[in-house]
C-alpha cells in the first residue's frame, strides 16, 4: 500500500484526486526524474545533496514519512492481501469479483474510512474508543460486501465516502459503518463480555463485536441469508461467533446469559425471554427506523434492582461526553488526529455543556 | 368510436393498475408518480401531434390501427422494466443516496410514458379526426370508456393478483385494433390482419405471465415474514383495498405495546398470531388458537381504562384481529361495541377465523359491526363508558384518519357517559411530535363544546415507543391519578401530563430526550439524566402560553379536522430547507407531502413547455393571439377545475362512506361516466355552443355554492344512513357536477379551426394542467383544506367560461356544421 498518498487520503474516495500528485511522485520514472531535477537545483552542494536524501526518504522509505506518524501503530493495515481475500471467500462458499487492483485501490480507502470514524465517535462520544477503532482497523470490511439475494459481491464498493447503508437481499442491510461505530461504542463491550445480536444481516456487526467481547452469538430469521452467513466467520478466524438461523423471541437459552443484546426490533415489544436472558447490570439495545436513513434511533434497556426496566434513548446528533477508562485509555494510546488534539473539542466551537435542550422553535 | 372507447377504457385502467403496483412494490405516496408520468404522456402526445398535425393526420387511419395494435407488447415491456427497476423509496431520505433514486424515478418515466405518450397520441388523433363528426360524441365515448376501464379494473381486482392485472387490459387495446382495423380499410387483407392483432395478443399474454418480476418491496415487513425456514401463507384476498396475505411463521405474535417488567408482573409475552399484511405492511393480528391466553394484557399499555373503570360499556375503534374484544372482557367490560372499518377484516374475523373468535364474537354482550366511529355514533343513542381506539386503526386505511379529527373527538366526548374515558394512541417511537399535535387537537375539541378547563381533563401517560392520551368525561379526580400512577410505577410506564403535574415529581422511566435537529458542526449536548420533553412540551402546550407554543414550534400542531383530515402533516413549508436538511429524521409519513412538492415543480416547468412549444409551430400563424390566450385559458382551467373537483368529492366521500376505495371507486366512475353524457348532451349545442354552455355555467355554479355551503352539514346530517343510500348520495352529488362540467371540453374543441393544431394543442394543455393540478390540490388541501379547492374550481370554471374561445375571426366555413 502507498503509504505516501494517506497524507492526502483526508477525505477517503474524495480525496483521491488530491493525491494524484504524490501518485505522480511514486511512479518510478518520476523518481528519477525529482532526483534529478533537485540534484541539479541544488547544485550539487553537500547541503544540496543531504537536503535532497533526507526528501526523497519519504519516496524510497515509506516507514519514514510524516503520513505514517499520523496514523497510530495500532491503526497500521494487518497481513491481509488479496490472496487471503479470494482464499477466505472461497472458504466461505461465494465468489468474488474483485480483481487485485481493485482490492488496492479498496485498500486504499480505508485510512481514510478510519480517520472518518475516528472524527464520526470524537463529534458523538468525545472521543474513541480505541479497542472499537483496532477493531475497525483490522476486520476487512470488503468481505462483507456481497449480496446474498443476488448472489454477488459489491466489494468494490467498500470504505466508501460518504458512509451508507447497502441492501444485502430480503429487505436486510449493511449499514452504514459510522452507525455501526456509534452503536458498537454506546454498548460498551468489555473483553469478558457475552453478546447476543438478533438479525445477523452481514455478519460485519457480530464480527466486530466479537473481536472486542469474550463470546458472540448471532440470530438470522431469514433463512437464506442466516444459512449463507453462518459460514464467513470461520475463514476469517472468528472462532468466538456462534450463529444459528431460527426465533429471535426466545434469545439463546444455552449461552448462560448475556451482557449486551442487540435486537433489530419491528414489533411494539421487546421479548421477554431476552430481559430473562439479560445478566446483571446487562443492557439491550434496539436500533429503530430504517438502516437507509442516517441517525438512526436507538434505545438502551437497562433493569435496575428492583426489576424495573429503564429505557434511555440516543439520537446520534447528540453529542455525549467520553467517560471514564475510555477516556484515560484513548489517551495513553495517544490517538490523535493531524490537527487535532485529544480532550479539546472540535475547532471553533467551545466545549457543550450537557444542558437539556428545548424544542426546536421557529426562529 | 368503438376503438376510442376500448384504448381510454384500457389507458385509464393501466393507470390505476401502476398505482396499486407502486403501493405495493413500493409506498402508495409514489402512485402519485404515475399519475405525473400518465398526464405528461398525454399532454406530450397532444405537443406533438400539434407540431406535426399533417403528418398524423394524412395518416390518421393507420395510425389509429397500428397504435392500439403495438400498446399490447409495449404495454407488458414497459411493465417489466418497471418490475427490474432498483428504485429504493427509502434512499430518498438519505441526501447521499438520493440522486441515484431521482435517476430511478426518471428510468420510471422512460419505461412507463411511451403507453401513455401512444395512448394520449390515439385519443387526440381521434379527435381530429373525429371531429367532423359529433365531437361530444367523441369526447364521452373517451370519458364513458375511461370509467368503464375503471370500473372494469376495480371489478378485476376481487378475483386477480395485482400483479398480474395486466392480463385484463391487453385485450382491451387488442379490441381497440380490430375496430380500428375496419376504418383503416384494410378490408383486402382484413383476416391477416385481424391474424396479427389476434397473435400480437396472445404473444403479449404470453410476455406477460413468463416475464413478471413484480414482487413486494423488500424493505415491507411482509419481506422477512416471507423467507422464513416455515413461513405459510395461510390466506390470500384479493380486493381493490388492496393484496391481504394472512401469514403464519414462528415470527407472528400479537403486536401491542407491553411494559418490559414481565418478571414484576409475573406475566409473559404475547401469544402467537396469525399476521395480517396489506400491500406487504403488516396491519393487524388474528387469533390462531380458540381460547388464546390473555394474560399479556396486565402488562398492556391499553388497558389501563378498563382497570380504572370495571363493568364498562365500551367502544372499540380497530379490534386487533379481535385480540382487543378479548383483553376488554377479561377486563370485565360489560358491554362491548367494536367497530372495523375494513370489510375484508370483519370478513376473516366472521369467516374463515371465526372458530378462534368464537367465545368472543358469539357472545351476546358483544357486538361486531363494519363500520367508521362517527358514522356509528351518528346514529347511536347510548352512551359510552369507554371509548378505545386501537394503536393499528391508523395505519389501516386512509379514511381511517377521520378518527383523529377535532370534530371526530368532539363526536366521542359528547358519546361518553358521565365518567366515561376517550382512550387515544398515538406512536412516538421516531417522532414525538404527533403526541403534541394529538394533545392541541383534544383541547381545542374540548374548548369548542365549551369546556372551560380542557387540561383538567386530559391525561398523557407513555411507554418508550407509544403514547396514550385520556379524555375524561368530568376533571380527573386524586383517586383517579393516584390509581395511574401505581399502574404506570408497576409497569415502567410515564406520566408525561397530568392535572397539577409537578415535573421531577416522578421517576422517569422511559428517556424521552427533545428531537433536535443539528447541523453538521453543531454539537449538542445529550441531556445527561433521563427527560420528558413530552412533559415539558405538554405544560406549555396546555397553559395560557399554549397558542404562543403553537405558533412558534418548528412544526406544524394544528389539529387536523374534517376539511383538513391530515394527521401525518407536521411540516411547515416555510421551514423546507431545513426540512430538507435533515430529511433523514422526517417519519417515511411526511414523505407524501415532499413527493407532491417534487412532483409540483417538475410539472410546473413541464406545463408551460407544453404550452409554449406548439406556439412555435404553424398553429400560431393561423390564429390571432387573443383566440390563443383563451384557448390557453379555457383548457388550462378546465384540466385544473376537473381533477380539483374529483379530488374535493374522492375525500369527502372518503369521510362520508368511511371508505376511500368505494369512494374513489364511485366518485371516478360518475364523473366520468356523467361527463361523458353531459358531452354527449352538448353535442345538442354545435351550432350555438354558447347556449349550452351557459345552463352549463349556471348548473355549476349552483352546484359549487351549495358546495361550499351546505355540503358539510349535508354530510354529517347523513353520516348515519346505511353505506348503499350514502353510496347513491355521492354518485348522485358527482353526477350534478359532472353533466355540466362534461359540457365545457367539446364545446370549446368545436369552437376551434376544424382539423387545425389547435385541438391537440388544446388536449395537450389539459393534459399537462391535469399534471400541476393533482400536487398542487394536494398541497393546497393540506395547507388550507377543501373548501378552498372547491372555492378555486369554482373561480377556475368562472375564468373558463368568461375565456370561452369564440370564432368571430374565422371564416364560418372553418367551423363545424
Amino acid at each position: 500500500m502507498n503509504q505516501t498518498a494517506n497524507i492526502a487520503h483526508h477525505q477517503g474516495t474524495k480525496g483521491t484526486k488530491n493525491c494524484k500528485f504524490f501518485r505522480f511522485l511514486n511512479k518510478n520514472e518520476n523518481q528519477l526524474f525529482w532526483f534529478v531535477g533537485c540534484t541539479w537545483c541544488l547544485g550539487g552542494s553537500r547541503f544540496g545533496i543531504l537536503f535532497f536524501l533526507f526528501l526523497s526518504s519519504f519516496l524510497f522509505f515509506p516507514g519514514w514519512s510524516l503520513a505514517q506518524s499520523a496514523v497510530p501503530a495500532s491503526a497500521k493495515s494487518t497481513d491481509w492481501t488479496y490472496k487471503k481475500y479470494l482464499k477466505a471467500f472461497k472458504k466461505s462458499g461465494r465468489v468474488t469479483r474483485l480483481t487485485a487492483q481493485d482490492f488496492a485501490r479498496v485498500q486504499e480507502r480505508k485510512p481514510a474510512m478510519m480517520k472518518d470514524i475516528r472524527r464520526y465517535l470524537w463529534r458523538k462520544f468525545g472521543g474513541g474508543d480505541p479497542r472499537i477503532l483496532k477493531a475497525f482497523q483490522d476486520i476487512p470490511r470488503e468481505y462483507f460486501h456481497f449480496d446474498y439475494q443476488g448472489g454477488c459481491d459489491f466489494s468494490k464498493n467498500a470504505y466508501e465516502y460518504p458512509p451508507r447503508t447497502w441492501a444485502l437481499g430480503w429487505g436486510s442491510a449493511l449499514s452504514d459503518y459510522e452507525g455501526q461505530a456509534y452503536m458498537a461504542q454506546l454498548a460498551h463491550p468489555r473483553s469478558k463480555d457475552t453478546v447476543l445480536e438478533v438479525g445477523t444481516g452481514s455478519g460485519f456487526n457480530i464480527s466486530l463485536l466479537s473481536r472486542l467481547v469474550s463470546q458472540a452469538y448471532s440470530i438470522e430469521i431469514i433463512k437464506p441469508l442466516g444459512q449463507a452467513v453462518s459460514h464467513i466467520f470461520k475463514p476469517l478466524g472468528y472462532t468466538n461467533i456462534h450463529t444459528r438461523v431460527g426465533d429471535g423471541y426466545y434469545g439463546w437459552k444455552d449461552a448462560g446469559g448475556f451482557d449486551i443484546i442487540m435486537f433489530t426490533c419491528v414489533a411494539q415489544f421487546v421479548p421477554p425471554p431476552l430481559f430473562r436472558q439479560l445478566k446483571p447490570g446487562g443492557r439491550i439495545i434496539i436500533p429503530i427506523g430504517q438502516a437507509f436513513k442516517h441517525n438512526q434511533v436507538l434505545y438502551v434497556y437497562r433493569m435496575d434492582r428492583r426489576g424495573r426496566v429503564h429505557s434511555k434513548k440516543y439520537i446520534p446528533v447528540y453529542f455525549i461526553p467520553m467517560k471514564g477508562t475510555m477516556g484515560i485509555a484513548a489517551a495513553q494510546m495517544g490517538i490523535s488526529i493531524p490537527g487535532e488534539k485529544m480532550a479539546k473539542p472540535p475547532k471553533g466551537k467551545p466545549a457543550p455543556k450537557p444542558t437539556p435542550q428545548s424544542t426546536p422553535t421557529q426562529k | 368510436m368503438g376503438a376510442l372507447f376500448a384504448v381510454s377504457a384500457a389507458s385509464i385502467g393501466f393507470e390505476i393498475m401502476l398505482t396499486r403496483y407502486f403501493a405495493i412494490a413500493s409506498w402508495s405516496e409514489y402512485g402519485y408518480w404515475v399519475i405525473s408520468i400518465a398526464m405528461a404522456g398525454y399532454s406530450a402526445s397532444g405537443v406533438v401531434l400539434s407540431l406535426f398535425k399533417d403528418f398524423f393526420f394524412r395518416r390518421a387511419n393507420r395510425f389509429l390501427f397500428f397504435i392500439p395494435l403495438v400498446l399490447p407488447p409495449l404495454a407488458w415491456l414497459g411493465f417489466y422494466l418497471a418490475t427490474l427497476n432498483p428504485f429504493n423509496p427509502l434512499e430518498l431520505q438519505n441526501p447521499d443516496l438520493w440522486i441515484e433514486q431521482f435517476q430511478n424515478i426518471a428510468k420510471y418515466y422512460a419505461v412507463l410514458f411511451p403507453v401513455f405518450f401512444l395512448s394520449g397520441l390515439f385519443i387526440s388523433l381521434s379527435f381530429l379526426a373525429l371531429n367532423n363528426e359529433k365531437i361530444g360524441a367523441v369526447y364521452a365515448a373517451d370519458l364513458v370508456g375511461a370509467g368503464f376501464g375503471a370500473l372494469f379494473l376495480l371489478a378485476a381486482m376481487f378475483f386477480i393478483n395485482p400483479f398480474h392485472l395486466l392480463l385484463t387490459l391487453l385485450p382491451l387495446w387488442t379490441l381497440a385494433a380490430l375496430a380500428a382495423q375496419y376504418r383503416a380499410r384494410f378490408t383486402a387483407r382484413a383476416w391477416k390482419w385481424s391474424l396479427v392483432v389476434i397473435l400480437v395478443l396472445a404473444m403479449s399474454e404470453a410476455a406477460a405471465v413468463n416475464f413478471n418480476k413484480a414482487h413486494f418491496c423488500q424493505y415491507k415487513m411482509i419481506t422477512p415474514a416471507l423467507n422464513v425456514s416455515d413461513a405459510n401463507v395461510a390466506r390470500r384476498i384479493y380486493s381493490p383495498y388492496g393484496y391481504y396475505m394472512l401469514l403464519e411463521n414462528f415470527t407472528e405474535r400479537l403486536d401491542i405495546d407491553l411494559s418490559n417488567n414481565y418478571v414484576l408482573l409475573k406475566v409473559d409475552g404475547p401469544p402467537s398470531a396469525y399476521g395480517l399484511y396489506l400491500d406487504g405492511n403488516r396491519v393487524s393480528s388474528f387469533p390462531k388458537i380458540p381460547n388464546p391466553d390473555l394474560s399479556y394484557a396486565k402488562g398492556s399499555l391499553d388497558i389501563f381504562p378498563y382497570i380504572l373503570k370495571p363493568k364498562s360499556r365500551a367502544l372499540l375503534i380497530g379490534t386487533r384481529g379481535g385480540f382487543r374484544v378479548g383483553e376488554a372482557l377479561k377486563y370485565d367490560a360489560s358491554e362491548l361495541v367494536a367497530l372495523e372499518s375494513d370489510p375484508n377484516i370483519v370478513a376473516l374475523m366472521r369467516g374463515p377465523l371465526a372458530p378462534n373468535e368464537k367465545k368472543w364474537l358469539t357472545n351476546p354482550a358483544v357486538q361486531l359491526r363494519r363500520q367508521d366511529p362517527e358514522s356509528y355514533l351518528a346514529g347511536s343513542k347510548k352512551g359510552f363508558d369507554i371509548i378505545d381506539l386501537s394503536s393499528e386503526f391508523l395505519g389501516q386505511a386512509d379514511a381511517n384518519k377521520y378518527a383523529y379529527t377535532r370534530e371526530a373527538l368532539q363526536a366521542y366526548y359528547q358519546a361518553l357517559n358521565p365518567g366515561g374515558l376517550v382512550s387515544l394512541p398515538v406512536s412516538t417511537r421516531e417522532f414525538t411530535v404527533y403526541a403534541l399535535k394529538l394533545l392541541e387537537t383534544a383541547k381545542e375539541a374540548l374548548q369548542n363544546l365549551g369546556i372551560p378547563n380542557p387540561a383538567s381533563h386530559l391525561v398523557l401517560y407513555r411507554s418508550a415507543w407509544n403514547v396514550r392520551l385520556l379524555v375524561s368525561k368530568d376533571p380527573w379526580t386524586e383517586d383517579q391519578l393516584s390509581s395511574l400512577k401505581s399502574f404506570c410505577d408497576l409497569r415502567s410506564f410515564d406520566i408525561s401530563y397530568y392535572p397539577g403535574i409537578i415535573p421531577g415529581e416522578l421517576e422517569i422511566f422511559n428517556d424521552m430526550p427533545p428531537t433536535v435537529w443539528a447541523g453538521t458542526d453543531d454539537q449538542v449536548a445529550a441531556p445527561a439524566e433521563a427527560s420528558d420533553s413530552l412533559m415539558d412540551d405538554s405544560i406549555k402546550l396546555l397553559s395560557d402560553q399554549g397558542p404562543a407554543f403553537i405558533k412558534s414550534h418548528f412544526f406544524n400542531l394544528e389539529p387536523s379536522t374534517r376539511d383538513k383530515p391530515f394527521f401525518y402533516s407536521i411540516l411547515r413549508p416555510e421551514k423546507l430547507s431545513e426540512i430538507l436538511n435533515n430529511i433523514s429524521q422526517i417519519p417515511r409519513e411526511e414523505i407524501g407531502y415532499l413527493i407532491n412538492l417534487a412532483v409540483l415543480l417538475q410539472s410546473v416547468p413541464w406545463a408551460l413547455l407544453v404550452l409554449v412549444l406548439p406556439l412555435l409551430g404553424r398553429a400560431r400563424s393561423a390564429v390571432p393571439l387573443p383566440q390563443l390566450g383563451k384557448t390557453l385559458i379555457y383548457f388550462s382551467c378546465l384540466g385544473l377545475g376537473f381533477l380539483f373537483i374529483e379530488i374535493v368529492l374522492i375525500e369527502k366521500g372518503a369521510y362520508f362512506l368511511g371508505d376511500r376505495t368505494i369512494a374513489f371507486s364511485l366518485v371516478l366512475c360518475a364523473m366520468l361516466i356523467f361527463s361523458g353524457l353531459g358531452s354527449w348532451l352538448s353535442g345538442g349545442f354545435l351550432k350555438n355552443p354558447k347556449d349550452g354552455l351557459r345552463p352549463a355555467a349556471i348548473a355549476l355554479l349552483i352546484w359549487f355554492l351549495l358546495s361550499l355551503g351546505l355540503l358539510d352539514g349535508v354530510l354529517g346530517a347523513f353520516l348515519s344512513w346505511p353505506l348503499p343510500a350514502k353510496c347513491v348520495f355521492l354518485g348522485v352529488w358527482a353526477a350534478l357536477a359532472s353533466v355540466p362540467m362534461g359540457f365545457f371540453f367539446p364545446l370549446g374543441l368545436s369552437r376551434l379551426p376544424r382539423e387545425s393544431s389547435l385541438i391537440p394543442w388544446a388536449w395537450a394543455l389539459n393534459g399537462a394542467f391535469s399534471v400541476v393540478a393533482t400536487p398542487l390540490a394536494n398541497l393546497l388541501a393540506i395547507g388550507e383544506g377543501y373548501r378552498l379547492l372547491i372555492l378555486v374550481s369554482l373561480c377556475l370554471y368562472g375564468l373558463a367560461f368568461l375565456a370561452f374561445p369564440a370564432c368571430s375571426n374565422l371564416d364560418k366555413s372553418e367551423r363545424l356544421p
